[in-house]
């Protein structure tokens, strides 16, 4: 079976796992990656929202800082940022319009942006979104991200309106998440993979791990044959070629397939030289 | 080759290890269970201000009244319960522009409380449940699924309860239950004058009925 199509099966199997709450499974675990507790069919936490409630109104709760951090950060050690490839379903919703995104980004002004020299700066963006409005904001001001957030918007809010007709409305902060929502999907349709690469905060809090992490891409230099297919083909943007264990890859596997020397391969542990 | 492997097994034992930890001498993993799975989350949708508020002898998941509000009937007189969470905006302006200041009761939202209120007329025991106060009994926190007649699991939840004749002719707990903010544009005259129309009916219930309770 191609990678791609077990990638899709994983992808499709995570977000039946991240709804098993339709049949009444309630958990008190995190989901390892980006997904809405408030889904009506969530049967686990999301890590922002722990986060959050550690840090809301000058307070601070250890444990609800380090849970769902360690989770992350086992998930991460193990396979680093393959979740975003292979499990998260909002990954999984960017795979749709990655297609799209690869045909707008032939125009002019995507290019423009996809090639400008602060481009890679954006990528910082996630970090200052993590530490901003998932910390800083909760604990001084009452604003927490899960207010905007497009996801809990899309998984949360919509479905919460549809399976609760009349018992909720739309409060003060759903015209902003709305803005947000909008931006969101115009974000995704031009960037492939644009939430991931510059704004998701748990993708933040998962990309050291890249570092460590027991699975990985590795590139073999000397074969290379310095086409640059793959880092034509990645949805995240690296320059593959001499991507070092990037923080960035999601190990999707698509420079693998596209190699033609077929000089990329995923890397497991080496217990031995 | 061999740091980076010495790295990846430190770093997987200190996170299994803290992780492990955590599930075994923390109640972690109950806390997000309760107090954030099964609690929906009201970012960017609110409790709709329009629900009927509707007195009812069933509960909304069956059970028999907690004991606490059994005693409280019995012995003091209605009650109003205000069910609140951290970091939710629409508890803290609930009672901040409404509990507080209209029944002036001495507040620190993050720790649950009972207080008697005698004021504008109105008698009744105010009970806060804060979910998240680590103080909150279980059983006051699973009285929210008892309330709970619209089967929300949303905060803020405000619920009188009272003692009323039942269909079979004997006395029982019967009670109300509102949520979120439940007047439109944050009118908070209307709200207060809900409040108090609840309460008087509920004092004028328990009243009435108080002779024939027997638990």
């Amino acid at each position: 079976m191609r990678l791609q199509i077990k990638r899709l099966w994983s992808q499709i199997v995570f977000l039946i796992g991240a709804n098993l709450g339709a049949l009444g499974l309630r958990t008190g675990f995190c989901y390892p990656f980006f997904y809405c507790h408030a889904c009506p069919a969530a049967p686990a936490a999301c890590p922002l929202r722990a986060i959050e409630k550690a840090f809301y109104d000058y307070s601070f709760e250890w444990k609800l800082l380090l849970y769902p951090v360690l989770t992350l950060g086992f998930v991460g050690t193990l396979t680093g940022r393959a979740v975003c490839g292979w499990a998260c379903p909002i990954g999984f919703l960017q795979r749709g319009t990655g297609h799209v995104a690869k045909k707008i980004r032939k125009k002019d002004f995507v290019q423009k942006i996809g090639q400008h020299r602060i481009e890679p700066f954006f990528r910082y963006i996630k970090y200052i979104v993590l530490i901003g409005t998932v910390v800083v904001t909760s604990y001084f001001i009452k604003f927490m991200f899960t207010d905007i957030c497009p996801v809990g918007m899309i998984v949360g809010t919509f479905p919460l309106l549809t399976v609760y007709p009349g018992k909720f409305v739309p409060n003060d902060f759903f015209i902003y998440a709305l803005v947000v929502l909008i931006l969101f999907f115009i974000l995704i349709f031009i960037i492939e993979r644009g939430w991931c690469r510059y704004f998701c905060p748990i993708g933040a809090i998962l990309a050291p791990f890249n570092k460590v992490s027991f699975v990985n891409v590795e590139v073999n230099q000397e074969e290379c044959l310095h086409c640059n297919l793959c880092s034509v083909v990645c949805p995240m943007g690296i320059d593959v070629p001499n991507m070092n264990r990037d923080p960035e890859c999601i190990l999707c596997g698509k420079c693998i397939e596209k190699c033609p020397a077929k000089v990329i391969k995923f890397e497991r542990i080496k217990w031995k030289n | 080759m061999e740091k980076l492997i010495v790295a990846q097994v430190v770093v997987l034992l200190v996170i299994t290890g803290s992780l492990g930890g955590m599930f075994v001498y923390t109640d972690i993993y109950e806390d997000v269970q309760t107090k954030i799975v099964e609690t929906i989350c009201l970012s960017c949708a609110k409790l709709d201000t329009n629900l009927p508020v509707k007195f009812t002898f069933e509960t909304a998941n069956g059970k028999d009244h907690p004991d606490f509000i059994v005693d409280i009937l019995k012995n003091k007189g209605p009650i109003l319960i205000q069910y609140g969470e951290k970091a939710c905006a629409a508890c803290e302006d609930m009672i901040y522009n409404i509990i507080q200041p209209h029944f002036e009761i001495e507040f620190d939202k993050t720790y649950s409380f009972d207080v008697d209120i005698d004021i504008h007329g109105l008698n009744f025991t105010y009970v806060y449940i804060y979910i998240d106060d680590p103080a909150t009994s279980q059983v006051r926190i699973d009285s929210y699924d008892v309330y709970d007649i619209e089967h929300i699991r949303g905060f803020p939840m405000f619920t009188v309860i009272t003692i009323e004749y039942d269909h079979s002719g004997k006395i029982k707990p019967y009670y109300a239950s509102l949520y979120g903010k439940f007047e439109k544009n944050n009118n908070y005259p209307k709200m207060i004058q809900t409040f108090t129309e609840l309460i008087e009916t509920s004092m004028e219930l328990w009243d009435r009925n108080i002779a024939g309770y027997d638990v």
